[in-house]
C-alpha cells in the first residue's frame, strides 16, 4: 500500500501543477486577446516588459508563499507572514539607515523574522496550541513590535547599493527579485519533494498520530517548518526594502491572506499533508496576472474585488475539478 | 485660577484659527500652567500610519510648551471605526478633559462622539471628520476643496487636454471618496480632458506601484495623473514608468520621502495637509474649549502646495516643525 500511495500522490502532484498551468495559460490568452494593444499593434499584455514588471510585483507573496507551503504541507497555518515581512522591513530599513553593512542589515532582519517563526513553532510543538492561534498571536506581535521599533516613521533614504538589487536585472532583462523568488521556489522545491525532511512534512501532515508512532521527530519538525516560514517571510521583507527603497511598519498589511490564497490556488490542500511549492508560487502567479490584466482592462474598481474573489475560486475550482475524487 | 487673565489670548488665537490659512500655533506659547494638569485624549484613526506620527510629535510638542497638560494617545493598531468607539467609551469613563478623534467612519462614530458631548467633554475632530455628530469644530482640510485644487492644478500641467488617471487607497473611505469627487468636479470643467481610469490600491504601496505600471503599459500616451494620496511615492522608482515630459503627476501628501520625486521632476504638484498641526491645533483647540470658548463649526486648515519652485521653502519649515526646540509659528500656507 504505501508504494501504490506514493505513486498515485506523485502523480496527482504533477497534474496539480499541469491544472493551475492550464489556469495560468487560459489567463494569458485571453488577456492576450482582449488586452488594448499599442499603437505598433503588440498586445499590452503579452510582452517581455509587463511580464517582468508582473513577475517582479508578485515576487514577494510569491517568496513568502515558499515557506507558506511548508507549514501548511504540515498540516498548519501561518497566519503571521505579513506582520513578520513588515517586521523585517522595518528591522532591515532602521538598520540601513544607522549605517549598517547591506550584509549586516540584512542578517539581521533575517534573524528577526527567523525568530518569530520560531517562537510560533516552538509554542505550536511544545505549547500545543493550535497553529491558527499561536500565528494569530504572532501577526499582533510582530506588527506591533514594528511599530515601537519604528517609532511609527517612515524609513527612507536608504543606501543607493541596496536599492540597486532591488530595481536591477540579470542580463537587463530578469528582475533580480524574480531571481530571488526562483531561486528561493527551487530550493523550497527540492526540500519538500527530494529529501528526507520533506516527505517527513507530508507525514506530518497527512496523519500526525502516525507521524509520532512511526518514530518522526514531529515537535522538531514543527519548529523547523514554522521557523523556516519565517524565514522565507523575512526574505520577502528584504526583497520588499532593496525594491522600493523605504522601510515602514505598515508593509505587508493582509498580505497573509494572498500568500495563503496563491498557495491553495497552487494546489496544497489546506488539511495538511498535500502540496507543492512551484504550485503556491505559480498560485502567486495567478493573482499577480489578474491584478495586472484588471489595470490593462480598465475594469472599474468597483468590480475589481469583486472579481477577484470570483477568479480566485473558479481557479481553485477548475483545478478541484481535474482530480480524482479521492484526493479532493 | 488665572484663566479670566488667560481669555483674551485664547480670544485672539481663535479669532485666527478661523481666518483660513492662518495657523495659531505659536500663540501665547509659554503661557503660565496652573490648576490640576489637562489631560486631552488623541484618537488618530490607526497607530500605524506615519501622518498620524506627525501628528503626534506636533501635539506632544505643543502641550510642552503650554504646559500643564497631558496627552493620551490612543489608537486602533489597524483602521478600525469600531475599535475607536471602544477607545472613546474608555475615555469617557476615564473622565478626560477633551478629546480629538480622526474617524474611521463618520457615521460609526457619531453616537460615542455625541455621548462625550452630553459628559461633558469638549470632544473635536480632527483630519476625518464626523460632520453629523455634535463635535464642537473640525480641524484639518476641507478634502471636497482639496480635491478641485488636486484636478484644476493637474490642468493646469497638462493644458487643459489629454486623458487622466487618478489612484485611490481604500474603496469607500469616506475622506478619499470626498477627495476623488473633488478632483472628479474640477476635471469635469474641462472639455478637453477625460478620467480614463481609477485604480485603488488598498493603501498598500506595492500594489499601487505595480498598478501605475499596468496603466502606463495600457496608455502610454497618457496626460496625467492624480495621486489622493501619497503610497507609491513613498517607494523609490515608483514612476521609472512614467515619462515626466509626456505624463504630469500630482499628489495628495508631501512626506520626506516623497521630496525627492519633486527634485527629479516626476511630480509636479504636492498637496500638503497640515499633519503636524493635526496634533498643535487639536491642543490649541480642546485648551480653547476647556476654558468655554465657542470654537467655529469648522476650522479649516488649507494646503500647503509644493511645487520644485518652492520645496526648499517647505522643507525648512518641516524641519522647523519636527524640531523639538523650536515652537510652532505662523507659518503661513504655500502657494506655488
Amino acid at each position: 500500500m504505501p508504494a501504490r500511495d506514493s505513486g498515485a500522490k506523485v502523480r496527482a502532484l504533477r497534474f496539480r501543477e499541469t491544472g493551475i498551468v492550464v489556469v495560468l495559460v487560459v489567463m494569458g490568452a485571453v488577456l492576450w486577446a482582449v488586452a488594448p494593444r499599442t499603437a505598433a499593434g503588440e498586445s499590452t499584455f503579452l510582452n517581455r516588459e509587463n511580464l517582468m514588471q508582473v513577475a517582479r510585483a508578485f515576487s514577494f507573496i510569491g517568496i513568502a508563499s515558499v515557506g507558506a507551503t511548508l507549514v501548511i504541507v504540515s498540516g498548519g497555518i501561518d497566519l503571521s507572514v505579513g506582520s513578520v515581512l513588515g517586521l523585517t522591513v522595518v528591522t532591515t530599513a532602521m538598520a540601513l539607515s544607522a549605517g549598517w553593512g547591506i550584509v549586516a542589515a540584512s542578517t539581521a532582519g533575517l534573524i528577526v523574522s527567523g525568530a518569530c517563526g520560531l517562537v510560533s513553532g516552538a509554542l505550536v510543538a511544545w505549547g500545543r496550541l493550535p497553529p491558527f492561534i499561536v500565528t494569530l498571536g504572532m501577526l499582533s506581535i510582530a506588527r506591533g513590535a514594528g511599530y515601537w521599533l519604528s517609532g511609527g516613521r517612515m524609513v527612507s533614504g536608504l543606501p543607493d547599493s541596496f536599492v540597486a538589487f532591488g530595481q536591477g536585472f540579470l542580463a537587463s532583462v530578469v528582475p533580480l527579485p524574480v531571481v530571488v523568488m526562483l531561486l528561493a521556489m527551487l530550493a523550497g522545491a527540492v526540500a519538500l519533494r527530494r529529501t528526507v525532511f520533506g516527505r517527513a512534512v507530508h507525514a506530518l501532515g497527512g496523519n500526525e498520530a502516525a507521524a509520532v508512532l512511526s518514530g518522526l521527530p514531529v515537535a522538531r519538525l514543527k519548529l523547523a517548518v514554522y521557523g523556516l516560514g519565517g524565514l522565507f517571510s523575512g526574505l520577502a521583507g528584504l526583497i520588499y526594502v532593496a525594491r522600493f527603497g523605504y522601510g515602514s511598519s505598515t508593509a505587508g498589511v493582509g498580505w497573509e491572506l494572498q500568500v495563503i490564497s496563491a498557495v491553495v490556488i497552487g494546489g496544497t490542500s489546506l488539511a495538511g499533508g498535500d502540496g507543492t511549492v512551484v504550485g503556491s508560487v505559480l498560485g502567486a502567479a495567478v493573482i499577480g496576472v489578474l491584478t495586472n490584466g484588471l489595470t490593462l482592462l480598465s475594469v472599474p474598481e468597483e468590480y475589481n474585488q469583486l472579481v477577484v474573489g470570483c477568479v480566485i475560486v473558479m481557479a481553485v475550482l477548475g483545478d478541484r475539478l481535474r482530480m480524482p475524487r479521492s484526493l479532493a | 485660577m488665572t484663566a479670566g487673565r488667560r481669555w483674551p489670548g485664547i480670544v485672539i488665537a481663535v479669532a485666527l484659527a478661523l481666518a483660513p490659512g492662518v495657523s495659531l500655533s505659536g500663540e501665547n506659547p509659554s503661557a503660565p500652567a496652573s490648576g490640576a494638569p489637562l489631560t486631552f485624549a488623541i484618537v488618530p484613526k490607526l497607530l500605524d500610519n506615519p501622518v498620524f506620527n506627525y501628528a503626534r510629535v506636533g501635539a506632544e510638542k505643543r502641550a510642552r510648551q503650554i504646559g500643564n497638560i497631558r496627552i493620551l494617545w490612543r489608537a486602533p493598531q489597524e483602521a478600525d471605526a469600531a475599535k475607536q468607539v471602544e477607545i472613546i467609551e474608555s475615555l469617557i469613563a476615564m473622565k478626560v478633559d477633551g478629546i480629538a478623534v480622526s474617524c474611521n467612519e463618520p457615521e460609526a462614530l457619531r453616537g460615542v462622539i455625541d455621548k462625550a458631548i452630553a459628559a461633558g467633554i469638549p470632544t473635536i475632530t480632527f483630519d476625518s471628520d464626523a460632520p453629523k455628530s455634535r463635535r464642537l469644530t473640525y480641524y484639518g482640510v476641507n478634502d471636497l476643496e482639496c480635491g478641485r485644487l488636486l484636478g484644476e492644478a493637474l490642468a493646469r500641467e497638462t493644458k487643459g487636454k489629454g486623458e487622466v488617471a487618478m489612484l485611490t487607497g481604500m474603496r469607500g473611505a469616506f475622506n478619499l471618496e470626498t477627495r476623488m469627487e473633488g478632483v472628479r468636479e474640477a476635471l469635469r470643467r474641462h472639455p478637453g480632458m477625460a478620467l480614463v481610469q481609477t485604480v485603488a490600491c488598498d493603501d498598500d504601496t506595492a500594489k499601487s506601484v505595480s498598478q501605475i505600471e499596468g496603466v502606463m503599459k495600457a496608455r502610454p500616451a497618457l496626460a496625467g495623473w492624480a495621486f489622493v494620496g501619497g503610497w507609491p511615492l513613498f517607494a523609490r522608482g515608483a514612476l521609472d514608468p512614467v515619462d515626466a515630459k509626456r505624463t504630469a503627476v500630482v499628489s495628495w501628501d508631501a512626506l520626506p520621502p516623497e521630496w525627492p520625486y519633486l527634485e527629479g521632476g516626476k511630480v509636479r504638484l504636492l498637496l500638503a495637509q497640515r499633519v503636524f498641526h493635526w496634533g498643535v491645533e487639536s491642543v490649541n483647540l480642546l485648551v480653547a474649549a476647556a476654558k468655554g470658548v465657542r470654537l467655529p463649526r469648522n476650522s479649516y486648515s488649507g494646503v500647503d502646495l509644493v511645487t520644485p519652485g518652492n520645496l526648499a521653502a517647505y522643507r525648512r519649515m518641516w524641519t522647523r516643525w519636527e524640531d523639538p526646540a523650536i515652537p510652532f509659528g505662523r507659518d503661513p500656507l504655500l502657494k506655488p
